[in-house]
């Protein structure tokens, strides 16, 4: 035997566009509507060299104690920002979500297409998440936990010495380090009914516990004290969140990523019905637990998009297996003359194999720098937002304080801060409810809408053109109308 | 007589249970339009062909595809009011969960339970609408071709009479189509891949099975509309305003807790599924998966989802159970015990009694006025439609689209109404329009004008209270914590 070089036969063909696919599909704007105040939050930071723990960007709750446990991940975003433009944020959400669902496929068994297949269903199940914004560090970290679970309780390789570690990590760069969590009750409840079955020791069962409170003290290695603890909850607990942000909604299944989901439901539900396999609790406690959850807050769906793909493709391959061994007699003859026999490898299937690659690669590169166009992004990452009117509150410097519709406020803000003081934006946990279900009946245009501009001393108004509130203005005395186009109108009061 | 055993008592229970459950206030706002109508052919003994009820559609011809439904409705309410609907819903649920009891397999308790989940699950879809026809027929349909699959019981020849009826109460009819669409692919599927068997028949049997459906299919035809009516399910389905404003046409909602119970038994089969080594057939799949799918699309369909589960859920966990028998007999004997002697006959029979009275109580307390107004008082306009029916301003009236089938109602023919529940006769335009100026929105004016509207009635803080203000010409002749009634001042009326 001479040197084994390596050789790419299919499966690892498969592998390797199953992760050029997943890059291609992630590469894109990564922008949304709040990357602009968390890019805001980490240019403060930079500029003042202490993590933010008040709030300094609204004339409404200025001074009020506030700080969302993103310290590291707004700084580094603002940083790639700074130097790399749109396009550094672009490639590196892509990255995060290929590291996430890389690491799915490290966890998942089975056949390579199948696995390969229900890694890219999870990925397009969970598409609607990715942008630039922290919580793309829950994706990767979310996910590493699951594969570190799963290699210790099927595969016999214990790594939970890391979790900790991660969870110190993930504790600074977004507040969903709560899934962790989640993921590790959930495993711990799996756990303890296979112990109970006398499928597991209770001595692993006992490890996961140990490490679970290990991962809890980790917590305190933040700037923001043990109080941080606590933030995962507050923010679930506030019902204007609940009621008005689609993220915190039940999916809308009139929309294609929720689709994809639940054919990922659907089509795990077939596999298992057919698979005749038992299901392992912990499987069944984590996939049912995140379909839960994913179904009361359509952001979980990322969650149920990462323990998902494993599972399928253990059943599904088990199910096709079967259906491979059915007697040949029990098809009927117009149907058997479709099972070939596999036929003998090519003899140059490897250099295909590395031209079809190629091919592959190609265009991936070619997607990549498509999106890398700052003025494509410029568009993309602004669509919605007042532009022009921002352009001509920055020249004129008129009198404030400002209203801004909610969607708005972090566009201002990374805008206009510090000229000009914002109304309102999407740190919903600043807010209290009553001055939400203010703004929100202010915003739809309520009886009651002088009183309440009133209240907040407003003096300069930017609302959306056609909104009711601006046709109100308009016609109102003593508000004078200084700008208008197709998406705002601006409108201040001597 | 049948002695009462324990089992048998758990079936008593479970179904005066479940009758308790139904028998409740079963208004809602749609309610009003169907007994608006149905009173309506009652009184002139024809079929409603055209609108006669808005001023936005006067004489415009339509299809009224729930007739017979609404002439059952108002006869119920005209014998016994509101206590009339709620009893007939009630009996409706209970006869459309007898169809799936039926079905379920296993032990009675876990039968029950199943039973039970399903229900409450589908509980906030029971209301006095035509709907109703829909839950109990296709529960029918379900348990025929399920009974001919499964025990080659023949009962295909009921179909073609119980559809002809359907499609003349309910365009729900669609919904046995999707059934027979969903059976016939899985037992195709099924004989292609295997030998005929218990849930799968031989090819005689799906060709008797597409025969029914197609027979089905001919005898739709024979309602007041004739070939008309095969459009008017794709019809009501593509009405876009209805899927981005009526909460029953989008997603559930699984922040309340009544939707919550559907998460649940969508989670309870995927656990018995899971659990049990018992192979799923394809078509209870197809059946289950299909109709999971419309109900997460469309919340409404939940109430069929609840129907199809029970007999899934219980078929495997009972597989479940029977594998536990041979593991772990201990646990098994708890949840699933062997038939005992009957040692207490008569204290069976004596709690069957006490709860069979609860049960009257709660049917005669759902029909009392007072719980009923109650009901009533907290979605409908009922005091400012009082003051429209006592202090009798010109119209035209604008009002909420969520009311117009009870102003429609209480007032009709005294006053028409803009817009009511009736989203196929409006269509897209208009119900748009009519959001727009709901909201305040540029153009509201024109909408009021157009119509010549002198009268709105709409809900007490509603942004177009803002700009009537605003506008001014429009002054308040009514508000309550419910409703705000303004009147265009005489000046402004005739310009």
């Amino acid at each position: 035997m001479t040197k084994r070089s390596f050789e790419l036969n299919f499966s690892r063909l498969v592998v390797a566009i199953m992760l050029l696919g997943l890059l291609a599909m992630a590469v894109r704007v990564a922008v949304d509507s709040d990357t602009w105040w968390h890019l805001r939050a980490g240019a403060w930071m930079l500029e003042h060299s202490q993590v933010l723990d008040h709030d300094v960007f609204t004339s409404t709750f200025a001074g009020q104690p506030w700080s969302y446990p993103a310290w590291l991940s707004q700084t580094v975003f603002y940083l790639i920002f700074s130097r790399f433009g749109y396009a550094g944020l672009n490639l590196l959400t892509a990255a995060c979500v290929l590291a996430a669902f890389a690491l799915v496929y490290a966890a998942s068994t089975g056949g390579v297409y199948v696995r390969a297949l229900a890694v890219l269903l999870g990925a397009a199940a969970s598409s609607v998440f990715w942008a630039a914004r922290p919580h793309m560090a829950s994706l990767v970290l979310g996910a590493a936990f699951l594969l570190i679970l799963e290699l210790y309780r099927r595969r016999g390789r214990n790594y939970l010495w890391l979790l900790p570690v991660l969870m110190a990590l993930w504790a600074n760069l977004h507040p969903g380090f709560a899934i962790g969590f989640i993921f590790l009750g959930l495993v711990l409840a799996g756990e303890a009914v296979r112990a109970v079955l006398g499928q597991q020791s209770w001595r692993a069962v006992g490890w996961l516990a140990g490490i679970g409170l290990a991962c809890a003290l980790a917590l305190l290695l933040t700037p923001y004290g043990p109080s941080l603890i606590l933030f995962p909850f507050q923010t679930v607990a506030i019902s204007t969140l609940r009621d008005r942000i689609q993220e915190w909604q039940s999916p809308n299944f009139h929309l294609r990523e929720a689709q994809v989901f639940i054919g990922l439901w659907l089509l795990t539900l077939a596999a298992i019905g057919f698979s005749r396999r038992p299901i392992d609790p912990t499987d069944l406690i984590l996939f049912s637990g995140t379909f839960y959850l994913a179904l009361l807050a359509g952001r979980n769906l990322a969650l149920f998009a990462l323990v998902a793909p494993p599972i399928l493709s253990r059943h599904a391959t088990t199910a096709l297996a079967a259906l491979r061994d059915w007697p040949a007699a029990a098809w009927p003859a117009w149907l058997a003359r479709f099972r070939r026999a596999p036929s003998p490898p090519l003899k140059q299937a490897a250099l295909l194999n590395w031209l079809i690659l190629a091919v592959v690669a190609a265009a991936t590169l070619l997607k990549i720098g498509l999106v890398s166009d700052p003025a494509l992004n410029a568009s993309l990452a602004t669509r919605g937002q007042p532009v022009e009117a921002a352009n001509f509150l920055a020249e004129q410097n008129l009198p404030g304080p400002l209203y801004n519709p909610y969607e708005w406020g972090g566009y201002l803000a990374w805008r206009l801060y510090p000229a000009y003081p914002i109304f309102v934006d999407g740190r919903t946990d600043l807010y209290p409810d009553a001055f939400l279900n203010d703004y929100l009946r202010l915003s739809a245009g309520a009886p009651e809408w002088e009183a309440l501009l009133a209240r907040y001393h407003i003096r300069l108004v930017l609302v959306p053109a056609g909104s009711a509130l601006a046709e109100l203005l308009q016609a109102a005395p003593g508000w004078t109308q200084r700008y208008a186009d197709p998406v705002a109108v601006i409108l201040s009061h001597p | 007589m049948a002695r009462l055993t324990l089992p048998r008592l758990a079936v008593v229970l479970v179904f005066l249970g479940l009758l308790a459950m139904a028998a409740r206030p079963s208004v809602d706002g749609d309610t009003f339009w169907h007994l608006r109508a149905g009173t309506w052919m009652l009184d002139h003994g024809q079929v409603l062909t055209h609108d006669v009820f808005s001023t936005t559609r006067l004489g415009q011809p339509y299809i009224n595809s729930s007739w017979l439904a609404q002439v059952i409705l108002a006869l119920a309410w005209r014998v016994a009011g509101p206590a009339g609907l709620n009893l007939l819903v009630a009996v409706l649920v209970t006869l459309a969960f007898a169809f799936v009891y039926r079905q379920c397999e296993g032990n009675v308790y876990l039968k029950a339970f199943g039973l039970v989940l399903a229900a409450a699950a589908s509980a906030i879809f029971w209301v006095a609408r035509p709907q109703m026809a829909s839950l109990l027929l296709f529960s029918v349909f379900a348990c025929v071709l399920a009974e001919y699959r499964w025990h080659g019981r023949n009962r295909l020849w009921v179909l073609p009479p119980l559809m002809l009826l359907w499609a003349n109460l309910h365009a729900g009819f669609a919904l046995g189509f999707l059934l027979f669409s969903a059976v016939l692919a899985g037992q195709v599927v099924s004989r292609m891949f295997g030998p005929a068997r218990p849930g799968v028949l031989d090819w005689r049997g799906i060709g008797a099975l597409a025969a029914t459906a197609l027979a089905c299919a001919a005898v739709v035809v024979v309602n007041p509309y004739g070939l008309r009516l095969y459009t008017v399910p794709f019809q009501t389905v593509s009405i876009g305003v209805l899927q981005d404003y009526i909460q029953e046409w989008q997603s559930p909602n699984f922040h309340l807790i009544a939707v919550q119970l559907f998460l649940w038994l969508l989670l309870a089969a995927f656990g018995a599924l899971a659990l049990g080594h018992r192979r799923v057939d394809l078509t209870e799949l197809l059946l289950f998966g299909g109709f999971t799918y419309l109900a997460l699309v469309a919340a409404r369909n939940i109430s069929i989802v609840a129907l199809l589960a029970p007999p899934l859920i219980t078929r495997h966990a009972a597989a479940a159970l029977a594998e536990l028998r041979s593991s772990r007999p201990r646990l098994a004997a708890v949840l699933d015990p062997p038939p005992g002697p009957n040692r207490y006959p008569l204290l069976n029979w004596a709690l069957a009694g006490v709860v069979g009275l609860a049960v009257l109580v709660k049917v005669a307390d759902a029909g009392s006025p007072s719980a009923n107004d109650l009901a009533l008082r907290r979605q409908a306009p009922v005091d400012a439609a009082a003051f429209l029916e006592r202090e009798h301003p010109a119209g035209p009236l604008f009002n909420s689209y969520n009311w117009g089938g009870y102003l429609s109602w209480r007032l009709y023919p005294q006053y028409l109404v803009f817009v009511d529940g009736r989203t196929d006769l409006y269509g897209d335009d208009l119900l748009r329009a009519y959001l727009r100026t709901a909201a305040g929105l540029d153009g509201y004016a024109d909408l009021l004008d157009e119509h010549g509207i002198n009268l709105v009635l709409i809900e007490t803080g509603s942004p177009l209270l803002a700009r009537l203000d605003q506008a001014g010409g429009w002054q308040p002749l009514y508000a309550d914590a419910l409703a705000t009634l303004y009147q265009r001042t005489p000046a402004a009326s005739q310009p």
